[in-house]
């Protein structure tokens, strides 16, 4: 097609899309980023578009054709949750918070549907001069989806549709910034709060006067459930956000009122909200309830490996060091399982006493990446560069990273670091076999490797800057453990010689816990991993 | 200590071979060189094993020094991700249809993980354990790993350490008499050096490791030797900045203190001297000395936290050379013996 061609067609679409209503108020500039980063998605009868639980951060609107909505709640049973006619949306939830499909969304007929990707459609919302746009979303997600949303807590899973659709009227939408103190310690319990994106730490002041972390609340995670206990209820900690957050709030006295009529029903709440506050095996020491499929945790060391930042989630890569000979294999392998041959693993980490397998030793626990239950490096990153996969690992999209760095200094873990941009840096030469036999390699060593690996790039200065996809300059790479994404293995694990470095599960590791409160107590959890049982 | 270097089912091989050696003794035809002496068939049989044992032996430094370069064929076993999240999108749909109670039997959920799997064409990269669910959850679950194709690199080192045992009775029971001869002495004699040295090294290894831990105090031996290369660094750049007279002097000063002579006094003296409104170059002396100090401080830690490691890592100097000579005086035996 002509060039000319091209562009008419393109000012067609143009005139298209900002007709239709959700779009029309969009400022010049979102229009063109808009246009820009928008891709339409063809789907044939009975084609799934989404699934219930998978991770997508794309927002779709459906242009033509209709899609239907199946949830399948915790008891296997799936029911239709929502018809999709054109003009309509979905996938706003994810596309804000990363959070996992709530529905199953079908194609119905051949349909065609707009989508934008997560970090496009967070401009649009969060931008100042286009309120309204954010306006329409939460109106249609109130009428639309925020009954389903609801039936994901726990406190609300079994009550009748009629009375969630009653209480469904009084939910206020709240945006808070990072650092926002929501509830404090000690302080009337009057609300329940359902954590649509961001997260929320919720805290409490030791007799000491530090400062013990009880839980943490993000992706549906709501608390305050106490606060439809009955008694006068007070909250157990300060409730802080972590990254800017958007919540439901659902205020006691507007659950009252919305219930008012059928006291059984509130005071079935009521037992509701004591078991979920009060029972220990289900919930937090908080009273808050967690999403499904994710246990709690209230043993004695995971409040010293949170507070000491050494857990977060996930599994973390504990070196023993009572095996590990320094030979340096886990970060050679690095190096060789990545094409930029930047070694993603560090060896520096916090050193603490432990007992793995029974046996009393000291352990490591190396700078790689938790995957956290609370990616903070995925809330701060605005371009969409950070996600997470569908087996719950965090990745970078490195086509959208344009090096700001925000995820390096948003990581609570120091596990992000930064390159230069692809191209830019030096490549290091490999070393030939006979370079690499131990001791004797110095005698190989060729001069001109070892001068080009001293020295920066002469041209690299000279060279064009590499673009993102989105067409901003690449400052810079972020990097982090991927934990050798594709391959077979995980390298420093695979090639530690002694099984000194693996991946494992915290809570599995019987951490020197007396030792380290000993050392809390005086004030430094700091000197408890730094100094363990060592001098 | 690491104990785990003695625990390893490869030692069944080095105890059997020890077992046949311990046999023979007893009854009565054991002696160095046994086979060797009772015929050519004998001889090359005792040979091959020990061939044998030796190739295996050298199969760990292979694939490590194979991983290490990025020629090891499990490197173009690498998927695509997005195929990995395909899978892993059908792996969740399989985990909600068994929480529908679609799916009751282990072996049926096990031939349709395979079909995804295989369908998507991740099955040598990821693999799934189906297994019994949780009381109150899913009848199954599945749990996805890494595949490790070719065993750990430490399941190798166990082969290399017990195999190379066994490879020592088989030499020993092949031609444990042959001192007499050029090339028997020479392999015997090499083959003792090999296995001495990496007898010693299992044993170092073993305590080696906690040795070093318990002398890192604020600085791990890594840690050390960033910072010693990070001051160095410096304190070249510094040192270029400055005017040829200041070098000198602290130059002058950084080897009269080497030597115990008092070379403080001689940057004491310059700083002295040195007029009230040169600010620029008293601060230049002044980061010099600081960085120095500091240099020298890394210096000695890393010094000591490296002769620990050298303590127990040496013995490969004496080890690898000797492996190589091995190789090639091995080599020229099986050539010579085929050829001649």
């Amino acid at each position: 097609m002509s060039e000319e061609g091209l562009s008419e067609l393109e000012a067609r679409e143009s005139e298209l899309l900002f007709k239709l209503e959700l779009f029309a108020g969009l400022s010049p500039r979102l229009r063109k980023l808009l246009l820009k980063f928008r891709r339409y998605t063809p789907g044939l009868a009975d084609a799934v578009f989404v699934k219930q639980g998978e991770y997508t951060e794309d927002f779709h609107y459906v242009l033509s054709g209709s899609v239907s909505a199946f949830r399948t709640d915790t008891d296997g049973r799936t029911e239709l949750h929502e018809f999709l006619g054109p003009y309509s949306w979905f996938g706003e939830a994810s596309a804000l918070s990363n959070q996992p499909s709530l529905a199953t969304f079908k194609a119905d007929m051949a349909c065609t549907l707009l989508t934008i990707d997560g970090g496009t459609f967070k401009i649009l919302c969060k931008d100042p001069s286009n309120q309204d746009f954010r306006k329409r979303i939460d109106e249609r997600y109130r009428r639309q989806a925020l009954a389903a949303h609801m039936r994901t807590m726990p406190i609300f899973s079994s009550l009748p549709k009629e009375q969630l659709a009653a209480i469904k009227g009084h939910v206020r939408f709240e945006t808070y910034p990072k650092g926002k103190l929501i509830a404090s310690e000690g302080a009337e319990c009057d609300a329940v709060y359902m954590v649509r994106s961001g997260a929320i730490s919720c805290a409490r002041k030791l007799p000491s006067g530090q400062e013990q972390i009880l839980e943490y609340h993000m992706n549906n995670s709501s608390f305050g459930e106490r606060s439809l206990a009955g008694g006068n209820e007070t909250w157990p900690g300060n409730y802080i956000t972590l990254a800017p957050t958007d919540v439901l709030v659902i205020s006691r006295a507007a659950i009252q009122s919305s219930l008012g009529a059928d006291p059984a029903a509130f005071e079935a709440l009521n037992k509701a909200a004591m078991a979920l506050a009060y029972d220990p095996s289900g919930h937090s020491a908080a009273g808050g309830a967690r999403s499904a499929g994710r246990a709690a945790k209230s043993e004695d060391e995971i409040e010293v490996l949170v507070k000491g930042g050494r857990v977060k989630g996930g599994e973390a890569l504990v070196i023993d060091l009572a095996r590990c000979v320094r030979c340096n294999m886990c970060v050679e392998t690095c190096v060789a399982v990545h094409e930029d041959r930047v070694p993603r693993l560090s060896k520096k980490g916090q050193r603490t006493p432990a007992v793995i397998d029974l046996v009393p030793t000291e352990i490591n626990l190396a700078t790689s990446c938790y995957n956290c239950d609370i990616p903070e490096c995925m809330m701060a990153c605005n371009f969409g560069a950070i996600r997470r996969d569908s087996a719950g690992l965090i990745r970078f999209v490195y086509d959208n990273c344009v090096g700001c760095s925000a995820c390096v200094s948003a990581c609570p873990y120091g596990v992000i670091r930064y390159t230069p941009p692809p191209g830019s840096a030096p490549i290091v030469p490999k070393e030939s076999f006979f370079e690499s036999i131990p001791l004797l390699g110095a005698l190989f060593k060729r001069k001109d490797a070892a001068a080009q690996e001293a020295a920066p790039s002469a041209d690299a200065s000279k060279k064009d800057p590499v673009l993102s996809a989105r067409g901003e300059k690449v400052q810079g790479k972020s990097i982090k453990c991927d934990l050798c994404a594709g391959l077979p293995f995980e390298g420093c694990v695979y090639n530690c010689p002694t099984s000194a470095i693996a991946r494992r599960d915290p809570t599995s590791i019987r951490y020197d816990v007396d030792q380290i409160h000993v050392k809390v107590v005086d004030g430094s959890i700091a000197d408890a991993v730094g100094g363990g049982s060592r001098g | 200590m690491n104990k785990s270097l003695f625990r390893s089912h490869y030692a069944w091989a080095a105890i059997l071979a020890l077992g046949v050696w311990a046999g023979l003794f007893v009854a009565g035809l054991g002696r160095f060189g046994i086979i060797g002496s009772s015929g050519r068939t004998a001889r090359l049989v005792s040979g091959n094993l020990a061939l044998f044992c030796m190739l295996l032996a050298i199969g760990y430094v292979l694939r490590k020094y194979m991983h290490k370069h990025g020629y090891s064929p499990e490197f173009k076993l690498k998927v695509p991700i997005a195929k990995l999240e395909r899978a892993e999108t059908r792996l969740n749909e399989i985990r909600r249809e068994i929480l529908k109670g679609q799916h009751t039997t282990q072996r049926g959920i096990e031939a349709l993980v395979a079909r995804v799997l295989r369908e998507e064409g991740v099955q040598r990269v990821l693999r799934i354990e189906v297994s019994a669910g949780p009381p109150a959850g899913p009848k199954f679950d599945l749990k996805a790993s890494k595949a490790f194709p070719l065993g750990k690199a430490a399941s190798w080192l166990h082969l290399h350490l017990y195999i190379s045992i066994a490879m020592a009775i088989a030499v020993f029971v092949h031609g444990g008499d042959g001192f007499d001869s050029g090339m028997g002495a020479t392999l015997l004699g090499v083959s003792v050096l090999v296995i001495v040295s990496g007898v010693v090294g299992i044993f170092l290894w073993a305590f080696g490791p906690a040795w070093l831990t318990r002398r890192e105090r604020d600085l791990s031996i890594e840690e050390s030797f960033v910072m010693r290369e990070g001051f160095s660094r410096k304190l070249k750049e510094l040192l270029e900045k400055m005017d040829a007279d200041l070098r000198a002097v602290l130059e002058d000063a950084s080897a009269k203190g080497a030597a115990g002579s008092g070379g403080e006094n001689a940057v004491r003296v310059l700083l002295k001297a040195l007029p009230a409104g040169d600010a620029a170059r008293r601060v230049q002396l002044q980061d010099a000395l600081v960085l120095r100090g500091q240099l020298q401080r890394v210096d000695a830690e890393f010094r000591a936290l490296w002769r620990i490691r050298l303590g127990f890592m040496a013995w490969r100097a004496v080890h690898l050379p000797a492996a190589l000579f091995l190789c090639v005086a091995v080599a020229a035996h099986v050539l010579s013996i085929a050829l001649y």
